[in-house]
């Protein structure tokens, strides 16, 4: 027993020795800071110029609050991004972590350079997550984006990830592209990127300062153009908002959105989705792919300036047919425009091709940028107006004759 | 040493041991990634082939029961020879105790812990698989029955999470077999054949300990089933969650898998915890290993195992550190070298060998008892 | 290392020694003289062993001519019985002729004048003196060899009250007082079973305790009974006071934070673990009745979990289960995660709580263990300190020293309310010994997150479920329904099924009788129509 009895107290000594000099990974909260986004431009003199923006957390308080900047912005170029996150420092107090960064900004030109290797370092760097969002800048430097202060979440980026989200869930205008989906669509041969278009509206010179909080109009604020379209890690160009939503179609991902359909000249329904599913079948005949959607959406009226009777049925059918008209017709000219104008397909046609043709896509999958181009789509939408809100006739109708 | 009684593992405990041991670093490092979409199919071809595997360990050990592996081999070999065999044996495990160690070392170093020397995780991973030794495969038996809801429930946590994500992408795992059978039979054969099934070997060294041995095949066979078809699930899931490309090129798909999940903002980032889940699974591995180890060392030096526990403990810990330069060369070694020279023959030639041997032995005894059934009983009434 | 081990032998040796050497002392049977037939003599010897004590009595009294003496401890004796059953018979006998003679003739007479009183006869010095020790009145005639001594015990003992520890809403209110006779009483009351024993030992070489071992024959397995009578009959020590001494000495394993000897105040359930094939002990003085062998789960149970729904009981137990697991590794858990795995925390929870600790002046690690040692202080001090002024301190002192803390801004207010949680979770469990366990390992825990995360309280834990299954209590494996896994007794481990779904005694005990409630079945109301 005795032999055991020292070996025991040769572990304790084991275990006392780790515990004492252990800690190696161990970051105090308070000797880090976080980096709620980051953004990159082209560098003047290296490759990438890299902004990042790092929270200044009394300031997010509601007990520490003393109105200073909530955020600040610091800017270093290198070759690497790694290098420059760890070399921050230069300027900055604090160690610096990636987990919580809600925001990644691609500034045009490192888009259109197409210098996207860095998204290598996002995807094998542990701390890096798969929640951020990916945009790019359009029109304006990256970095710009990350200085637009906004007075309910204080920091833009913050705001930028609420403000993304809200808006996809709502009207549906941001692609919903993570890292992973970005990567995923750099690397099928059936399917190319796409990322959301931010851009700062109003006058710039005053971005810097925490006195735009003050505005009940802000003088400056980030606003969502549209989409930015790439051929691969190319950028070649923008859709606009209404892209944005037809992108989501066709990807079986819009939540609600809300339409304003012509019943007559210059008189319009509308009509919010609150359900919407597509289903994508892929064909090749003759060597040409053939596309079809079937769009199934659920609605609600909310509103009409025609003043038809609502408490008949066949009002409602008129303004269904009307309805998938006008959605039909919306998809298929943003698709034409995307087949027309960037010749790549943003819309995964091709990897549904791989899955319900694949002898077909495996004759077209080297040139299928191609075979996109001049691919046969079709449309079906089947729309239904469930009910119409609390009124059946709209005052329109009793208006007294003039 | 505690001789006063004999430490036995129910069936119960035997089996979710068989479960637990296949998952172990099955479940984080994937399987069959070659075969692309249809991983799974590999893995179901691997599952059959680890059921009949399990049969024929059982089979050998029923041949004489109430023998562990190395009194088998003893027997089968002659004293000499198997002593040979043995030591050849405790190098094998202890080299696969060692591997395992540095497959959960890398998954913390890369995953959560940058900074810390690999020294330390494989150190105290090892100490606290000595610890359970020393406590005895009683121990270890009851820890996994205790340790075990646990994992299970947050794997099925897992899937419940990924379905409410609305991770599943079903398209993912179509089209079928679009390259043929090429590919699948391609993952299965030899690397699948060693990892995780081949590994049983180890366990037959535990099998001794079961109380009821007239359930052991059953048990064993339904395990083996049940450990098959769960990883065939989560292979599933892994590909139909990342998609073909990310899974050719992710280390550990299943980590890769759980940063998908967020669910309301609030659950998500889930995948530090996962790491610790997946302990269990290694934690178990490790122990079978050593004490397939350490029973080998007993019956050569006939010097009760618990003697040895710490030193081989600490061996095992450095072993894991030298073993490999780097990760790559890591997996590079496992897939390439191990499974064609020491795979193959400690999992199936040896084995196989051994229970030919054993067979015409246990034939000729039995003959000979026939024979000299007469001459006994003269000899016990003398 | 040699020279390290045979030191350790050779201390081990030492120590064997010095206590054999005291206990032979204590055990000594030097000095058993027989009683002299001058009780004059009698008086001498009495009064030297006692040494004059205060309470020591020794009355000169007649009997039929007889001189005699009557020899007590006032207090250890019923003064007004004494008078009442006593001395009545036997100054009637004065002056009448004498019959006494010899000793077969006083015995005789004690049979017939105090019969169905409790009497001995006494022939040895020694005896006498324990006699007298334990609440007997002695009587001397001169002439005779033995003496007769007449029982009459003190009654003074404390009112019937409600257990003070482990409390009920829904049950019985009676708990064991500190008088080992009325113990029995109160469980007889409730088992009026003719194999319910109660083997009576004694215990202290200087206190002479006695204790009693209870069990119902035919249900405790009689392996585990003969066991515990082994480890209680190999206790060697000079004094008990309380059962906790006689805990340490019959647990299997000492080295453990864990109680391998369950103890309750409650009749009733002790009536329960009676029933279940349990083996008790009854210590004279202590409140406390041992129960063993004692597993992981008796600690999460307490008898009202039987008198309440089901449905209610097991949503409790499974709260107490939680509530454990909170006090074991929240502090722990909070430390990885907060100086480790930032990542796990959502963004506005992560700046939240960084904006509590960014003037923090410690490593969350010392915080932690400020706040626990503070709280443990707290506690002990509450405990301690005069009942009146205890509330006010463990209440009043946890509020105002956190509050302070956390307005210096020394301690993060979401470090106080993890304290407090962890503190609330830690009185959860209906044994008192048991939450000992977890507020033992939740510093080891802490230390261990601080040096290597949650990686670190993983290896606490898994090393914590070894050292449990490692655990055995009379032999019956510590975390015994779990694993080994049973599954029949999974009725009443995590869950509380209806009690007539309990046909069978729990096995984990290794009951000799199995079959508990064979005919119990679920209520039958009418039915209603069409079901």
């Amino acid at each position: 027993m005795g032999y055991t009895r020292v070996i025991k107290l040769l572990l304790l000594c084991c275990v006392f020795t780790f515990m004492t000099t252990g800690c190696w990974d161990r970051k105090e909260l308070n000797e880090i800071s976080l980096i709620s986004g980051i953004a990159i431009d082209k560098g003047e003199n290296k490759k990438y110029k890299l902004s990042a923006e790092t929270v200044n957390i009394t300031e997010l308080s509601p007990k520490t609050k003393g109105g200073e900047t909530p955020s600040v912005v610091y800017t270093q170029e290198g070759d690497t991004i790694s290098e420059l996150v760890q070399k921050m420092n230069t300027g900055l107090s604090r160690k610096l972590i990636l987990s919580h960064m809600s925001v990644v900004v691609i500034s045009e030109e490192i888009a259109k350079s197409s210098l996207m290797e860095f998204l290598d370092y996002m995807d094998r760097y542990r701390e890096v997550r798969n929640d951020f969002n990916l945009v790019v800048a359009k029109g304006v430097k990256a970095e710009e984006i990350l200085t637009v202060l906004y007075p309910f979440q204080k920091i833009s980026t913050l705001k930028l990830k609420v403000q993304l989200n809200t808006l996809q869930d709502e009207w549906g205008g941001d692609p919903d592209v993570r890292l992973k989906d970005f990567i995923q669509a750099l690397v099928s041969k059936g399917r190319s990127p796409v990322a959301v278009a931010l851009t700062v509206s109003g006058t710039k010179h005053i971005q810097n300062s925490t006195d735009i909080m003050k505005h009940p109009i802000p003088p400056s604020l980030i606003t969502v153009p549209g989409m930015a379209v790439f051929d691969k890690e190319k950028l070649v160009g923008y859709l606009p908002l209404e892209g944005v939503r037809v992108y989501l179609w066709t990807q079986n991902k819009l939540r609600h959105t809300s339409l304003s359909v012509p019943c007559s000249k210059d008189k319009y329904i509308n009509v919010f989705v609150y359900n919407s599913s597509t289903n994508v079948k892929a064909r090749g005949k003759n060597d040409v792919p053939h596309i079809q959607l079937n769009i199934k959406v659920e609605t609600i009226l909310d509103g009409t300036q025609c003043g038809a009777d609502l408490s008949k049925h066949s009002s409602y059918v008129d303004y269904e047919r009307k309805a998938a008209d006008f959605i039909r017709a919306e998809v298929l000219a943003t698709i034409k425009k995307v087949q027309k104008d960037f010749g790549t397909d943003i819309f995964g046609f091709g990897d549904h091709m791989h899955l319900q043709d694949p002898a077909y896509f495996h004759k077209v999958s080297d040139r299928w940028q191609e075979a996109f181009k001049k691919a046969n789509i079709e449309v079906k939408v089947d729309a239904r107006i469930r009910r119409s809100g609390l009124d059946t006739k709209s005052f329109l109708q009793q208006l007294p004759p003039r | 040493m505690r001789t006063d009684f004999v430490e036995k593992i129910s069936l119960s405990q035997f089996f979710l041991m068989i479960v637990i041991f296949q998952l172990g670093t099955a479940i984080v490092i994937g399987l069959g990634q070659s075969a692309k979409q249809d991983a799974w199919i590999s893995v179901g071809i691997a599952t059959i082939y680890g059921v009949l595997l399990i049969f024929a360990y059982c089979f050998m050990l029923s041949l004489l029961p109430g023998k562990g592996f190395y009194e088998l081999l003893k027997i089968a070999y002659g004293s000499l020879l198997s002593r040979i065999l043995s030591y050849f044996y405790v190098l094998y495990f202890l080299y696969i105790a060692a591997r395992v160690t540095r497959d959960f070392c890398e998954l913390l170093t890369t995953a959560i812990y940058p900074k810390t020397p690999i020294e330390i995780i494989s150190l105290s991973l090892a100490l606290m698989c000595c610890y359970f030794l020393y406590q005895g495969i009683e121990v270890i038996g009851r820890s996994t029955e205790i340790l075990f809801p646990y994992s299970a429930a947050f794997l099925i946590l897992l899937v419940i999470f990924l379905f409410i994500n609305r991770s599943f992408h079903s398209e993912n795992l179509r089209p079928v077999l679009e390259f043929g059978w090429g590919p699948v039979f391609q993952a299965v054969f030899p690397s699948m054949l060693g990892f995780p099934f081949g590994e049983i070997v180890a366990l037959t060294t535990v099998m001794v300990a079961v109380t009821r041995q007239d359930y052991l095949t059953k048990v064993g066979i339904s395990a083996v089933a049940a450990a098959g078809t769960i990883l065939m699930i989560f292979t599933m899931i892994n590909v139909s969650v990342l998609g073909v490309d990310m899974i050719d090129r992710v280390e550990f798909p299943l980590l890769s898998t759980i940063r998908d999940i967020s669910i309301a903002k609030f659950i998500e980032r889930l995948d530090a915890l996962v790491v610790f889940v997946m302990m269990l699974g290694i934690w178990l591995k490790v122990c079978v290993f050593l004490f397939a180890a350490l029973k080998g060392m007993e019956s050569i030096t006939l010097i009760p195992y618990r003697n040895f526990v710490f030193p081989i403990g600490l061996l095992v810990s450095s072993i894991s550190v030298f073993i490999a330069a780097n990760f790559a060369e890591h997996i590079e070694e496992g897939l390439v070298a191990v499974p064609l020279y020491l795979h193959i023959p400690f999992q199936i030639g040896i084995p196989l060998v051994t229970t030919v041997i054993l067979l015409i032995k246990v034939r000729r005894r039995k003959g000979e008892k026939k024979h000299e059934g007469l001459d006994n009983v003269v000899q016990s009434e003398n | 290392m040699r020279d390290l081990t045979t030191w350790f032998k050779a201390k081990i040796r030492q120590k064997q020694i010095r206590e054999e050497r005291i206990y032979s002392y204590h055990s000594s049977t030097e000095g058993d003289k027989h009683i002299h037939s001058e009780v004059e003599i009698n008086k001498q010897e009495i009064r030297s062993i006692f040494g004059n004590t205060a309470d020591l009595h020794t009355i000169g009294i007649r009997v039929q001519g007889r001189e005699g003496m009557l020899s007590y401890l006032s207090s250890t004796i019923d003064l007004q019985m004494v008078n009442q059953i006593f001395m009545e018979p036997l100054s009637d006998l004065d002056g009448t002729e004498s019959e006494i003679d010899n000793d077969e003739e006083l015995e005789r007479y004690m049979q017939t004048s105090f019969s169905g009183k409790k009497y001995v006869m006494a022939s040895t010095l020694n005896q006498l003196t324990w006699l007298i020790l334990s609440g007997y009145v002695v009587v001397c005639l001169d002439g005779m060899t033995r003496a007769v001594a007449l029982y009459c015990p003190q009654k003074s003992q404390r009112a019937i009250e409600e257990p003070t520890t482990q409390t009920v809403i829904k049950g019985p209110k009676e708990g064991f007082t500190e008088s080992a006779e009325q113990s029995i009483t109160l469980i007889r009351k409730r088992i009026k079973n003719p194999k319910l024993r109660f083997e009576p030992f004694q215990l202290g070489t200087e206190t002479h305790t006695s204790i009693y071992l209870a069990y119902i024959e035919g249900i405790i397995n009689p392996a585990i009974l003969q066991e515990v009578r082994k480890r209680i009959q190999s206790i060697h020590t000079n004094a008990v006071f309380d059962s906790g001494m006689i805990e340490e000495f019959i647990t299997d394993k000492t080295m453990t934070p864990f109680p391998l000897v369950f103890n309750t105040e409650r009749p009733d359930t002790t009536a329960a673990n009676l029933i279940s094939g349990k083996a008790m002990i009854i210590v004279d003085g202590s409140p406390f009745v041992l129960s063993m062998p004692a597993t992981l789960n008796d600690f999460f149970q307490i008898s009202e979990d039987y008198y309440q729904p089901f449905m209610m009981a097991t949503f409790i137990r499974f709260i107490r289960y939680i509530a454990f697991l909170i006090a074991l590794i929240m502090p722990a858990a909070y430390v990885a995660i907060i100086t480790y795995h930032h990542e796990l925390l959502p963004t506005p929870l992560m700046i939240s709580i960084m904006a509590q600790r960014e003037s923090i002046p410690f490593p969350a690690v010392v915080e932690v263990l400020i706040m626990e040692f503070t709280f443990e202080i707290l506690r002990e001090a509450g405990i301690r300190m005069p009942r009146a002024v205890g509330m006010t301190v463990s209440v009043v002192g946890g509020l105002v020293i956190g509050q302070a803390a956390v307005e210096a801004g020394i301690i993060s207010s979401i470090m106080v309310i993890i304290v407090a949680l962890t503190a609330i979770a830690s009185f959860v469990s209906p044994v008192y010994s048991f939450s000992m366990a977890a507020r033992l390992l939740r510093f080891g825990l802490v230390i261990l997150a601080a040096s290597l995360g949650l990686y670190g309280v993983m290896l606490g834990l898994f090393f914590m479920v070894g050292h449990l299954n490692s655990l055995r209590s009379f032999g019956i494996p510590y975390l015994s329904p779990m694993a080994p896994f049973i599954l029949e007794d999974q009725k009443d481990v995590i869950l509380r099924l209806p009690v007539f779904s309990m046909k069978k005694r729990p096995t984990s005990n290794q009951p000799a009788d199995v079959i508990k409630q064979p005919n119990a079945h679920s209520p039958t109301p009418p039915q209603k129509e069409g079901t």
